[in-house]
C-alpha cells in the first residue's frame, strides 16, 4: 500500500472512520433494514445520549491533572428526571424555557465538579465519584419510580426528521460541535489544552489554571445537560436509574477516540466516532442474536481489541527533558 | 545604549530598603529611581532558609548578572520575582512603586517576565500557541490573531537563523528549539524587567549571540534584565553590574569596570573561615588494586569522556553546578543510566577480574550501593515503617525456608542503626522521621548489603549540621574498613575537607580533577564556572 495511506491510517480518527464503516457494512449485511428512514431515526435517537455523554467527557479529560468526569451519566439522568418530574410537573412545557433550564442544570453540576477539582484540590476521580453518588441518589429522591409525561418538545426531537434522513435529534450533537468550534476559534480550547499539556508551563506563562479547569468542567456539564435532553427525547419519559450506565460508556468512547487520558491531547471528533463505534458494536451483537448471557463478554472483548488497535504509539515523539537533566 | 554604570561604584554592599536616598551617587540624575528594586527579600521552607536577605536593583537599560553557587538562593529569588513563590519578607518595587507579586500572572502584568531554567512548554500546543500562551485575553479577533502570528514569526527569526515553523507541535521540537520558544515567549511580552535563569544552556553559539544582541537592543530601549548564567564568559561580556548571593544574602555588587573573573569568584565563594575539619591523619590509599573503573564514559553527546579509577578506602567527590553532568555520571556508575559511550567495571581484588555494570540490578549484585538524592521520590517509602524501609533489598537474608523471620530483621536493623548512629525505632513510619534520620535509614539499608562501593548522591542535602558531621564520621569509618565511596555533593565544604579527590564537571565533561590539598575554594568555584586555574596541577590518577 502507498506509504501515505499507511501513515494516514495511524491517526486514531482515521482508524475510527474505517472501524465505523466496517461496522455499518456488517450491520447492514446482518440486518438489511438498517438503512430505512424510520430505522435511521430510531438509531440516531439511541445513539444521541451516548454520543453526547462521550462529548461531555472530553473537556475534563483534556484539562489534565488526572481530569475525568465520572458524574456524566448520573448528571444526564438527573436532567432527564428533572425535566419530567419538576419542569413538566410545574407546567414548564415550552422548549424555549425547558431546554435552556436543562442546559443550565447541567452547567451547574459541571461547575460543582470544577470547583471541587480546581479549588477544592480534590482528585477528579474521587470528586466526580462523589457527585456521581449524590446525583444518583437525588434522582431517586425526586422520582422514585420511572414514569412518562415528557414535554412535547421531546417527541418533536425524537420523531421528526428532515427529508426522512436527517433526524431532528442530530441538532444536539451538531450544536455541541459548533459550540466547540467557536470556542476553539476564540482560543478557549487552546487554554484547556495548554493546562492539560503542562500546567506549570501554563501557570508560569500567566494562565489562570483553576479558572480554566473550572471552565472545562462546566462546559462538560453543559454537554451532559444536552445529553439529558437527548435521553428524554429517546425515552419520552423519565427513569431515575437510566443515566448511570452512560458514565463508563462515555469514558470508553473518549479513550477509544484517541484522546490522551493524561490530558492535553485530543479533540471532539475522535470521541464522537468512538461513541458511534461502541454503539454499532452493540447493535451488531444484538442483531446477530448473540446470547444475552454472552453479549457483555463479547462486547468487552471487542472494546478491548478496538482500544488496542487504536492506541498504537505515536511515532517521532521525543521524550521531554529539561535543560538541567541534559540530553 | 544607555548603560547606567558608575553610580554604584562606591557601594559594594547593597542598599537595604532604599528609599529615594538610594540614588545618592554622584553621577545619577536627580530624582531617578531604579526601574526595579528588591529589598530584604527572605523566604524559608520549613527550617531551611533559602533566602535570608536578598536585595538588588536594576536600572532601565541595565543588564545585571546575579551570581552565586548552588544553594545560594538564586533560583528561589527568581521564583519570588516571578510570582511563583511568595516571599516571607521584603519589598519589590517597580518605578519606586511597591508590587504584590501573588501569581505569575500578576508579575507578568507588572512587566516582570521570567524565563525559567526549566524549559516550560506545553508540548501539545503549536509553536505559535506556546509563544502567546497566557497572554492577555483568550478571546481574540481574527486580525489580532494575524498580528500575533506575524509578531511570533518575527521574534523567532530574530533569534534563530532556522526558526521552527509556527504550526509545529512544540513537543516534537528538539531541546534547543524549545528553549528558543520559551525565550521568544518572554521577549514577546515586551518585558520591562526580563529575568533570565540559565536560559543559554542548550543554545548554540549563533543563537546565543543573536539572543544577546536582541537583549542588548531591548535594554537600550529602556528595559532591564536580570541575567543568571553558569558561564563566566557570558556573564562578563553581557552584564553591566554583578550582584552576588551567598547563603541567601546579597554579599556584594561589582561594577563592570572592576570586574574580573577572579574577583567575581572570590565574591561568590566568600572568604569565610572554613570550618576546621582536618583529616590529615587519615592515610590515603594509592597502592591497593582499584575496585571501580570508569573507562571513557561519555555522559552526554558532545561531552568529553571521563576516566575514573577508585581504590578501596577512597572518597571521591563529584562537583559542579547543578545540571552539569555529575549527577548523570553518578547514575551511570550505578547502572541507572546507560552512558553515551564507555563502560563501567567493578573489579574483583582476589581474582583480578573485571565485570561490566550493565544495569542497576547487576550493580547491586556486584556489590555497589546507590543512595539517591531525592529521598522522597527514590529512597524512602513514607508510609512503611523504618524497619520495612531498611529491609527492602535484604529481606531475603532473613528468610528461612521461604518464610521471613521478623526477629532476624529487627536484630540486623538494631546493629546497623548503631553503625549509623540512629536510635532504632523500627515501627515508626519513615515519613515521620527527620531528613537526617531518613538518610540514616537509607544508609543502613544499603550498608546491610555490605557494599564494596558506595555511591552517594548529595547525602547531606537537607540534613542538619550535627547529623552531617555524624555522616562524615560514618563515611570516614567506612573507608577505613575498605569501602570505596563516590559522593556527589553540592557543598563546597565537603569537597574541601572530606574528599580525597574531586572531579569537577562542566557541560557534561570533567574539566578538572583536584587532589586533596590542592583543592581550595577559589579553584573549585572557578572550575564550577568552567574557568581553569592554571596555577593548579591537575591531580589524581588515570
Amino acid at each position: 500500500m502507498n506509504q501515505r495511506y499507511v501513515h494516514a491510517l495511524r491517526a486514531p480518527v482515521a482508524r475510527l472512520w474505517v472501524m465505523a464503516a466496517a461496522l455499518v457494512v456488517a450491520n447492514a449485511v446482518i440486518a438489511p433494514d438498517l438503512l430505512h428512514g424510520t430505522r435511521v431515526t430510531a438509531m440516531a435517537n439511541l445513539l444521541a445520549p451516548l454520543a453526547l455523554a462521550a462529548l461531555a467527557g472530553v473537556p475534563s479529560v483534556l484539562s489534565g491533572g488526572g481530569g475525568l468526569d465520572l458524574s456524566v451519566g448520573p448528571a444526564l439522568g438527573f436532567v432527564n428526571v428533572v425535566t419530567v418530574a419538576v419542569l413538566a410537573e410545574h407546567g414548564i412545557l415550552s422548549a424555549w424555557l425547558g431546554i435552556p433550564l436543562c442546559v443550565l442544570l447541567g452547567a451547574l453540576v459541571g461547575a460543582v465538579n470544577g470547583l471541587l477539582v480546581a479549588y477544592g484540590r480534590l482528585q477528579p476521580i474521587v470528586a466526580t465519584l462523589g457527585t456521581f453518588l449524590v446525583l444518583s441518589g437525588l434522582a431517586l429522591v425526586v422520582l422514585p419510580q420511572p414514569r412518562g409525561g415528557a414535554p412535547r418538545w421531546a417527541s418533536f426531537l425524537a420523531d421528526g426528521s428532515l427529508g426522512g434522513y436527517l433526524p431532528h435529534i442530530l441538532i444536539l450533537p451538531a450544536g455541541v460541535l459548533v459550540l466547540w468550534a467557536g470556542l476553539r476559534r476564540l482560543g478557549l480550547v487552546r487554554l484547556v489544552t495548554a493546562v492539560g499539556s503542562d500546567q506549570r508551563a501554563a501557570y508560569t506563562s500567566g494562565v489562570h489554571v483553576p479558572v480554566v479547569r473550572l471552565g472545562a468542567y462546566t462546559l462538560g456539564g453543559v454537554f451532559a445537560g444536552l445529553a439529558g435532553i437527548a435521553l428524554t427525547a429517546l425515552t419520552d419519559s423519565a427513569d431515575p436509574t437510566a443515566g448511570k450506565q452512560y458514565t463508563l460508556m462515555a469514558i470508553a468512547a473518549v479513550a477509544l477516540g484517541g484522546n490522551a487520558l493524561s490530558g492535553g491531547r485530543g479533540g471532539m471528533l475522535g470521541p464522537l466516532l468512538g461513541a458511534v463505534v461502541l454503539f454499532l458494536i452493540q447493535l451488531l451483537l444484538s442483531s446477530a442474536q448473540v446470547s444475552s448471557l454472552w453479549i457483555q463478554v463479547v462486547y468487552g472483548v471487542i472494546l478491548l481489541v478496538a482500544l488496542c488497535l487504536n492506541s498504537a504509539p505515536r511515532s517521532g515523539r521525543r521524550p521531554r527533558v529539561t535543560a538541567a537533566q541534559g540530553v | 545604549m544607555t548603560r547606567h554604570v558608575g553610580h554604584q561604584e562606591n557601594t559594594p554592599l547593597p542598599q537595604r530598603c532604599a528609599g529615594p536616598s538610594f540614588e545618592k551617587g554622584e553621577e545619577s540624575v536627580a530624582g531617578q529611581t531604579p526601574l526595579f528594586e528588591a529589598a530584604g527579600v527572605a523566604k524559608s521552607f520549613g527550617a531551611t532558609k533559602a533566602l535570608v536577605d536578598a536585595s538588588l536593583s536594576v536600572s532601565a537599560g541595565e543588564i545585571v548578572a546575579l551570581l552565586g553557587e548552588n544553594g545560594s538562593g538564586k533560583s528561589t529569588l527568581v521564583k519570588t520575582l516571578s510570582g511563583v513563590l511568595r516571599p516571607d519578607r521584603g519589598t519589590v518595587r517597580m518605578d519606586g512603586r511597591p508590587l504584590a507579586l501573588r501569581t505569575p500572572r500578576a508579575a507578568l502584568r507588572s512587566g516582570i517576565v521570567t524565563v525559567f531554567q526549566e524549559i516550560l512548554t506545553a508540548p501539545d500546543l503549536s509553536v505559535a500557541d506556546n509563544l502567546w500562551l497566557g497572554h492577555g485575553s483568550a478571546f481574540t479577533t481574527r486580525s489580532e490573531q494575524m498580528r500575533r502570528r506575524a509578531e511570533a514569526e518575527r521574534i523567532l527569526s530574530v533569534l534563530a537563523p532556522d526558526p521552527p515553523p509556527l504550526e509545529a507541535e512544540t513537543g516534537e521540537l528538539d531541546l534547543m528549539q524549545q528553549q528558543v520558544c520559551v525565550i521568544a515567549r518572554g521577549l514577546l511580552r515586551r518585558p520591562r524587567l526580563l529575568v533570565l535563569d540559565e536560559v543559554t544552556s542548550t543554545l548554540d553559539v549563533t543563537i546565543r549571540d543573536r539572543f544577546f544582541a536582541e537583549l542588548r537592543r531591548r535594554c537600550a530601549q529602556g528595559a532591564g534584565a536580570l541575567f543568571i548564567s553558569h558561564r563566566m564568559d557570558e556573564v562578563l561580556t553581557l552584564a553591566h553590574r554583578f550582584v552576588a548571593l551567598r547563603s541567601g544574602e546579597t554579599v556584594g555588587t561589582v561594577d563592570r569596570r572592576e570586574a574580573t573573573a577572579g574577583r567575581l569568584v572570590r565574591l561568590i565563594s566568600g572568604e569565610q573561615a572554613a570550618e576546621q575539619r582536618t583529616r590529615a591523619a587519615r592515610t590515603r590509599p594509592t597502592t591497593t588494586a582499584p575496585v571501580l573503573r570508569a573507562r571513557r564514559v561519555v555522559v552526554r553527546p558532545g561531552a568529553e569522556p571521563v576516566e575514573l579509577t577508585v581504590r578501596p578506602g577512597e572518597i571521591v567527590g563529584l562537583a559542579g553546578l547543578e545540571g552539569h553532568g555529575q549527577d548523570e555520571f553518578l547514575r551511570i556508575l550505578a547502572g541507572l543510566r546507560p552512558p553515551t559511550a564507555g563502560e563501567v567495571h567493578l573489579l574483583d581484588q582476589d581474582t583480578a577480574s573485571a565485570v561490566a555494570v550493565r544495569s542497576y540490578r547487576s550493580a547491586v549484585r556486584l556489590g555497589m550501593a546507590y543512595v539517591p538524592r531525592d529521598r522522597k521520590a527514590e529512597g524512602i517509602t513514607d508510609v512503611l515503617s523504618s524497619l520495612d524501609n531498611f529491609s527492602l533489598p535484604t529481606l531475603r537474608r532473613d528468610a528461612v525456608g521461604g518464610a521471613v523471620r521478623p526477629r532476624r530483621t529487627r536484630r540486623r536493623f538494631t546493629t546497623l542503626a548503631g553503625t549509623v548512629n540512629l536510635e532504632p525505632r523500627p515501627a515508626i513510619p519513615a515519613g515521620r522521621l527527620s531528613g537526617g534520620n531518613q538518610q540514616k535509614v537509607i544508609l543502613a539499608r544499603w550498608l546491610a548489603t555490605a557494599p564494596r562501593v558506595l555511591l552517594l548522591n548529595d547525602p547531606t542535602r537537607g540534613v542538619d549540621l550535627r547529623t552531617k558531621h555524624e555522616l562524615y564520621d560514618l563515611f570516614e569509618g567506612l573507608t577505613a574498613d575498605g569501602t570505596a565511596i563516590v559522593m556527589l555533593s553540592t557543598e563546597v565544604e565537603e569537597h574541601l575537607h572530606l574528599m580525597d579527590r574531586v572531579l569537577v564537571f562542566h557541560s557534561g565533561s570533567c574539566v578538572q580533577e583536584l587532589a586533596h590539598g590542592e583543592t581550595d575554594r577559589e579553584a573549585l568555584i572557578a572550575a564550577y564556572f568552567g574557568q581553569r586555574q592554571e596555577t593548579l596541577v591537575q591531580g589524581g590518577s588515570q
